[in-house]
């Protein structure tokens, strides 16, 4: 019965998770920052428009589609850490929040009253699902 | 074949001559009365490929040694190299690291991305051209860049492996594609970058991923149908020989990509591959030796059953891929000959091993070295003190790209030589949590290129006789040299630089006998030696991209702005 019940809420989560609209997790500020930020330390290899070049793409479902099972905190760990290949970590945090936020616009997430925060993000566990098709 | 599947790779071609030539192609295949019609590449002619006179496999021969019969090219008339014919520049702004391979008046070459052309060898002209198409998912997974690194030849066939781990058989004379079969799924962490290697009848072709978690294979296929004939994992699981090197199923994401075509004893019928780094970098996440990473095996080529292997670099946290290729040919040490296999490996050192049993003969650094302490019993040794850990920072040398990337190097085995593209970096490194996720880089590692101390030019081509261990001569560079090497029976050896400028150097001096022209962007291919009717020939893509501008950080600064595109350059003697 319990394990019914699990089922349940699990299977009507991942309903309700379609049809929402995704979290509010950055700001606008944040986004609008990132796209230069972006521009400057992302582009050369991820495309002006995140279409990928030598790097992956960060949009569409090439990037995240609901089967890759991406959180926003394995993602944003993932580039703070790892991104700019060349020069891992080389970024401030503020610089990190904005490209995220900016990727997370790119990829349909609204913006909202709170601000992404570099530790907070880093063990998010919200999933990261492009909206975009 | 459908008008679009050419039409991409024709609206790159900044000329547009190609939309004619396609054209041409699908009215009239093989119009052209001057191509003689093509021979078919028999397993006796890739056993006698070192007397070839083209260039049947990416490596030229079984041996691994891109050394060239041809003498036509000599240290007396070097200087005298003009160039026969360049192809149309390619508009893909990425890295051109493949060796064309020819047989008779074909040649046949890859592009960035995949895709295939054919040419007249002597002429340049486009015989055919096949447009390979990726999904996009493919370029979710890539380490370094979208190269391709050549083509094998069996029969009438033209055989590579792609970006989305496909291997696609093409006809040699028309283009058409005669088989396509996937090893992976794309964007999953796996990807092909190698040209295959025809052995037995079997097409032998080994997957990336070892930057995210995959866990490395060499397949072999059936020549005519594609299909699996053997798979050799390079991590072997917990119930398997070397099983225990790795903590409980750490061996499924294990990484050991043979990323780097393999070579070939017929006289043993052995097949050696080499083995890339561990997954994830930071060793504290996997304690033991985690075999066969970094390790060159040798194989049956048959069953694909492991004869024998050595482990270059026990437990690294340098990303020092054993994947160099490892090169057959005969030396004399103290006294003693050897039947050997040798590899200037990622790790700095210059290992020389006997082919027949995998038995240790010598090791030399060949780079400034900190990282590896010395040898001892015939085994690695490295520094505890710099092994990064959890907020723990080193720092040491060489660099995660290695005393050598992925160049191919050259032998001259009548001198016993080789010719080696050496990079002088060293790096930091800091360890950070890091958890598998399909898809994502498992590196658990952050670092820094930095300058080596002991020598400030990043790049060098160095001459080591290997009867000694000991330099004979080096050119160096201020930036990096991103190249690999062709020797020839002449007594010359090529390579290019990244200002673009292909060079004809004394094999046994390393006197600087001619230099090209700038090709307008840099040279990161090796270059290839073949004859038609008589005249020698040297070609050499032209294009700047791969791992070094993605990876070498502040080092690869200056060279930023080179221009992005491919470009065949070919040369022969006189007009």
């Amino acid at each position: 019965m319990k394990i019914a019940v699990l089922g349940l809420a699990l299977s009507l989560g991942a309903v309700a998770a379609q049809a929402a609209t995704p979290p509010a997790i950055y700001t606008d500020a944040q986004a609008t920052a990132g796209a230069d930020a972006y521009a400057q330390n992302c582009a050369m290899c991820h495309g002006a428009k995140m279409e990928g070049g030598a790097g992956p793409a960060l949009v569409g479902q090439a990037f995240a589609s609901a089967s890759n099972n991406y959180t926003v905190g394995a993602l944003f760990t993932e580039m703070a850490q790892q991104m700019p290949a060349g020069q891992p970590g080389s970024l401030t945090h503020t610089q990190y929040e904005d490209i995220f936020a900016y990727i997370l616009k790119t990829n349909g997430y609204p913006a909202g009253s709170t601000a992404l925060n570099y530790d907070k993000a880093m063990g998010d566990s919200t999933p990261l699902v492009s909206q975009v098709k | 074949m459908s008008v679009s599947k050419y039409s991409r790779l024709a609206q790159r071609l900044l000329t547009g001559v190609s939309f004619t030539l396609a054209a041409g192609l699908l009215a009239a295949p093989m119009a052209r009365a001057d191509q003689a019609a093509y021979q078919p590449v028999t397993s006796d002619m890739l056993a006698n490929a070192a007397s070839n006179d083209g260039w049947l496999m990416f490596n030229h021969d079984y041996t691994g040694q891109n050394f060239s019969q041809l003498k036509q090219i000599d240290t007396k008339n070097a200087g005298k190299l003009t160039e026969a014919w360049t192809s149309d520049k390619i508009d893909i702004p990425d890295a051109f690291e493949g060796s064309p391979v020819i047989n008779g008046d074909y040649m046949f070459v890859t592009t960035a991305k995949d895709h295939v052309i054919a040419y007249n060898a002597t002429t340049g002209q486009k015989l055919w051209e096949y447009d390979y198409q990726l999904p996009t998912a493919a370029f979710k997974t890539l380490c370094c860049d979208t190269n391709n690194r050549g083509v094998a030849l069996s029969g009438d066939m033209v055989i590579f492996g792609t970006l989305d781990n496909h291997v696609v058989a093409l006809d040699a004379a028309t283009g058409a594609v005669k088989w396509n079969v996937t090893l992976k799924e794309p964007g999953t962490g796996y990807s092909i970058t190698e040209a295959p290697l025809i052995v037995n009848g079997k097409v032998i072709i080994g997957t990336g991923g070892g930057e995210y978690g995959a866990r490395g294979r060499i397949v072999a296929l059936d020549v005519n149908t594609g299909n699996e004939l053997w798979k050799f994992y390079t991590t072997p699981s917990e119930d398997e020989p070397g099983g225990k090197t790795w903590p409980a199923g750490a061996y499924k994401t294990g990484g050991g990509s043979p990323w780097m075509t393999g070579t070939y004893d017929p006289a043993t019928d052995t097949l050696f591959w080499g083995v890339g780094n561990p997954g994830p970098w930071l060793a504290t996440m996997r304690p033991g030796d985690n075999l066969y990473t970094d390790s060159l095996v040798a194989l049956d080529p048959n069953t694909g059953k492991l004869k024998w292997y050595y482990q270059f670099t026990p437990n690294d946290t340098w990303d020092y891929d054993g994947v160099n290729t490892p090169v057959l040919t005969d030396l004399t040490y103290k006294g003693k000959q050897y039947q050997a296999v040798i590899q200037p490996n990622r790790n700095g050192y210059l290992y020389a091993l006997d082919r027949t049993t995998g038995k240790f003969i010598y090791a030399v650094p060949f780079v400034h070295d900190t990282s590896v302490t010395g040898i001892k019993n015939g085994v690695t040794q490295t520094s505890q003190a710099l092994r990064p850990a959890l907020g723990k920072t080193i720092t040491t040398c060489p660099s995660f790209l290695g005393g050598k990337n992925w160049w191919p190097i050259a032998v001259d085995p009548m001198n016993h030589t080789a010719y080696i593209t050496t990079l002088h970096a060293c790096m930091s490194m800091t360890g950070v949590p890091v958890t598998y996720a399909a898809g994502l880089p498992f590196l658990g590692e952050t670092f820094k290129m930095l300058p080596d101390p002991k020598d400030p030019n990043l790049g060098s081509f160095q001459a080591i006789n290997l009867n000694t261990g000991k330099q004979m001569w080096q050119h160096e560079t201020k930036q990096v040299w991103d190249a690999g090497a062709l020797s020839t029976a002449g007594g010359v050896v090529f390579s290019g630089t990244v200002d673009g400028k292909l060079h004809a150097f004394d094999a046994k001096t390393g006197k600087d006998l001619w230099t090209s022209p700038a090709m307008g962007t840099a040279i990161l291919a090796d270059p290839v030696a073949y004859s038609v009717n008589g005249t020698e020939y040297v070609a050499v893509w032209a294009s700047y991209g791969g791992v070094w501008p993605l990876w070498g950080g502040a080092l690869a600064e200056p060279l930023k702005n080179t221009p992005r595109f491919g470009q065949l350059h070919v040369y022969k003697i006189g007009s």
